[in-house]
């Protein structure tokens, strides 16, 4: 549960974080004369944080994915995937 | 230079491929052998019908002109999608459960199933996205030009003075035409489409594949690999901007950013491929990571040929058609076609979806509540529903692409297609301080809803669309120069001596203030109807798997025959009978016309909405239910239960630390 939680904080920090990156005035850091690889550098640390928020959110999904199952597994072993049919809700189910 | 007949047989066969692909993967579908089409990889190709033709030739123009602005349209969504858990995920399991078919459908759904919220949302939608689908238009019109005209017309020039010598009429008409056979094929008037969806996925592959060759043309035939293509034009002064940031960038750059993220979701394509054609979840997961890597790799490509344009063409070339005119000037005639059909690709998925998405929203809201009021609409059983329902789509996707050519015709020829793009995009976001209510705010009310989208979308109009207006030298030239009643403060690009802004940053500026305000005042001061608060705590708490089960708070009942020839008119006799069938066997019954309870009307009702939209559907039930009430007690019961179980939680932690203590001081004193 711990660990799901957590999880879940990233998964809300994340976004939060890329979004900062991404505003002036931090992402007006690497706005220098310099060139990485031959490429100027403004442009490189943009698409480097970019590919680098990718993995994070891929990493991150999985992992909750797993978390997800695994929670959702009642003690009799039934899953209890959402959303559930249930006696007064029974219209949520769309496998048609 | 191409012959125009090879150019337009290469489209034709094209589009015909698309066709034939959709209509195998509709017949899969239906089959349910579907693995492939309902797979998450195509789920995020469907998403990419967010680049359109303005990514496929505008990201280039605006990083020639506006250096590296252009990511913003880029990491913007990639923001939305990285918090996709608390976001998406939970409009997607709102929109399951809810059927909901459009984001007009969605709002009208949380607040209170109100017909007037939904009708609003789609008049917004439609004129926002109006100037959207006429830049698609222009956009194709122009590279078939610019590919098969020799010499090319200049930018600027006026359209041709013949309704049929202008390329975009045609475009228009045959874009109309697809749509029509693409989108309102199906007989029944279910809101996904598995056929389009797979043909947008695919137009997805062909956009970034097309895209990338010219990118690679650049960066390895006409230039000698990466570093090479930044060595050579070390400081030239033409492509310097695209390496640093201008002086006072941030306001745009801050006001792109967010109108992209934003648009991510109010934009009504992307609501409908996103949230109503996703069919598992789960899907989410993926796109959360590959819709972003797949914007990442187009974006790559877009500053090496917009180096090579602004380097190798001749000066005052159009920007905004440097991805054809750069393999053009090098000779390559198969590559500039593979590029016109790339930007066919971006321009045909959005048209297609965006008219989908609109005539869906135009029929279910706009035209459906009027003639449901008819009598002859709602009495006789000799009206075929659904027949009706796919006329009025037809005609209303043809409305729409008229709209877009008009608004083609009658402005300037000359605006960038970046800019285009942006009033669109700022036309739309007006919906976000109501969707964000919708699914974290308990208290927005409908009234408060209903204020804030008509105060920012007349901000909006009054501050981005008519300034767009008096640029294009069409209308509202005296009122942007002198003010209305010649008051200066009152200017619609320096509202209250705001001058100097960017004027993107200042119409966005007061529209989302006017917006937010308005929605926040107006809740607070007004209360919501029983159904208002029983939606806002389903919307609200659609994510705690304890909040299901709401029906019990509404006590209706209807005849069953009444209930059953309801269904039967609107949903045609086979998924009447089946949606009856399945409804007896899950209660463990066998005969054809079950109990007459609300959970019976509940799912006919949803039934309904998934055809009409959640207003319309409520208010065919309410004509045949006897005794409607939603029990205040239920409301509150629900509303509190979250709350609840979270003081009962604590309270029985706090009882066993006690017992603790009491044990401890038990064994001490023993």
């Amino acid at each position: 549960m711990t660990r799901h939680g957590r999880l879940r904080d990233l998964a809300v920090l994340l976004p939060v974080g890329a979004l900062l990156i991404f505003l002036p005035p931090y992402v007006d850091i690497f706005d220098q004369p310099i060139l990485v690889l031959g490429i100027p550098l403004l442009p490189f640390a943009i698409f480097v944080l970019w590919l680098v928020g990718i993995v994070l959110t891929a990493i991150v999904a999985r992992a909750l994915n797993r978390a997800d199952a695994e929670l959702h597994v009642l003690p009799d072993g039934s899953a209890d995937d959402p959303p559930a049919p249930t006696a007064s809700s029974d219209g949520d189910v769309r496998g048609r | 230079m191409l012959g125009s007949g090879i150019v337009v047989v290469v489209a034709s066969v094209y589009l015909a491929g698309l066709f034939l692909l959709a209509f195998w993967a509709d017949r899969r579908a239906e089959k349910g052998a579907a693995r492939f089409i309902g797979s998450p990889l195509v789920y995020t190709l469907s998403l990419a019908v967010y680049c359109t033709s303005w990514t496929f030739y505008g990201a280039v123009g605006s990083a020639a002109r506006n250096g590296l602005e252009f990511l913003t349209i880029y990491l913007g969504p990639t923001v939305v999608l990285m918090g996709w858990w608390f976001f998406l995920r939970k409009l997607v399991r709102i929109s399951k459960t809810q059927r909901i078919t459009s984001i007009a459908d969605f709002l009208s759904a949380r607040y209170g199933k109100s017909a007037a919220v939904s009708a609003l949302v789609t008049l917004i939608a439609v004129i926002g996205i109006t100037p959207y689908i006429a830049l698609q238009l222009k956009a194709v019109a122009a590279s078939y030009n610019v590919i098969v005209l020799d010499p090319p017309a200049p930018p600027g020039e006026p359209h041709p003075a013949g309704l049929f010598a202008d390329t975009g009429f045609w475009v228009a008409v045959t874009m109309a035409a697809f749509v029509i056979l693409f989108g309102t094929r199906t007989a029944h008037a279910n809101e996904r489409h598995p056929g389009i969806v797979t043909a947008i996925a695919v137009e997805s592959i062909v956009k970034l594949v097309s895209f990338a060759a010219i990118g690679i043309f650049t960066l390895y035939i006409l230039h000698d690999g990466i570093r090479d293509t930044f060595n050579s034009v070390l400081g030239d002064p033409r492509v310097a901007h695209m390496f640093t940031f201008a002086d006072g960038f941030e306001g745009r750059w801050i006001a792109t950013l967010f109108l992209a993220g934003v648009a991510m979701v109010c934009l009504p394509r992307q609501f409908q491929v996103a949230v109503v054609e996703n069919s598992d979840e789960r899907h989410l997961a993926t796109a959360a990571w590959l819709f972003p890597l797949y914007m990442l790799l187009i974006s790559l490509f877009v500053v090496p040929i917009a180096i090579s344009g602004l380097t190798q063409l001749p000066d005052g070339t159009n920007p905004d058609l440097f991805v054809l005119t750069v393999p053009m000037s090098a000779d390559q005639g198969v590559l500039a076609l593979l590029a016109f059909i790339g930007g066919l690709s971006a321009a045909t998925s959005m048209v297609i979806v965006s008219s989908i998405a609109l005539s869906i929203m135009i029929s279910n809201h706009l035209v459906m509540p009027i003639l449901l009021r008819l009598p002859v609409m709602s009495e006789s059983r000799s009206v075929d529903f659904t027949a009706t329902l796919l006329l009025v789509r037809r005609l209303s996707i043809v409305a729409i692409l008229t709209l877009g050519f008009l608004y083609y015709r009658l402005t300037a020829s000359s605006n960038p297609l970046a800019s285009i793009g942006l009033i669109s995009f700022a036309g739309v976001a007006q919906f976000l301080p109501a969707l964000v209510g919708a699914v974290f705010w308990r208290r927005g009310t409908r009234q408060g809803a209903i204020a804030g989208l008509v105060a920012g979308f007349s901000v909006w109009a009054y501050t981005l669309l008519v300034p767009s207006f008096a640029d294009a030298q069409w209308a509202f030239q005296g009122l942007v120069a002198d003010g209305p009643w010649g008051v200066a403060m009152l200017r619609p690009t320096e509202l209250f001596g705001l001058a100097g802004w960017d004027s993107l940053v200042h119409g966005l500026l007061w529209s989302m203030t006017a917006n937010v305000v308005a929605y926040c005042v107006v809740s607070l001061l007004s209360t919501q109807s029983p159904l208002e608060s029983l939606q806002s705590a389903v919307f609200v708490n659609a994510l705690n798997p304890s909040e299901r089960g709401v029906e019990g708070a509404v006590k209706r009942s209807a005849a069953s025959r009444d209930i059953f020839r309801l269904a039967h008119r609107i949903l045609g006799p086979q998924r009447a009978q089946r949606i009856f069938q399945d409804y007896s066997r899950r209660r463990g019954r066998i005969d054809d016309l079950p109990d007459r309870d609300e959970p019976l009307i509940a799912h006919v009702e949803r039934e309904l909405a998934s055809t009409v939209g959640a207003a319309s559907a409520r208010s065919l039930v309410s004509r045949i239910v006897k005794g409607e009430t939603i029990s205040l007690d239920a409301v509150i019961e629900i509303l509190d239960r979250t709350q609840r179980a979270v003081s009962t939680s604590q309270a029985l932690e706090r009882k066993s630390r006690e017992l603790e203590v009491t044990a401890r001081q038990l064994r001490q004193a023993n």
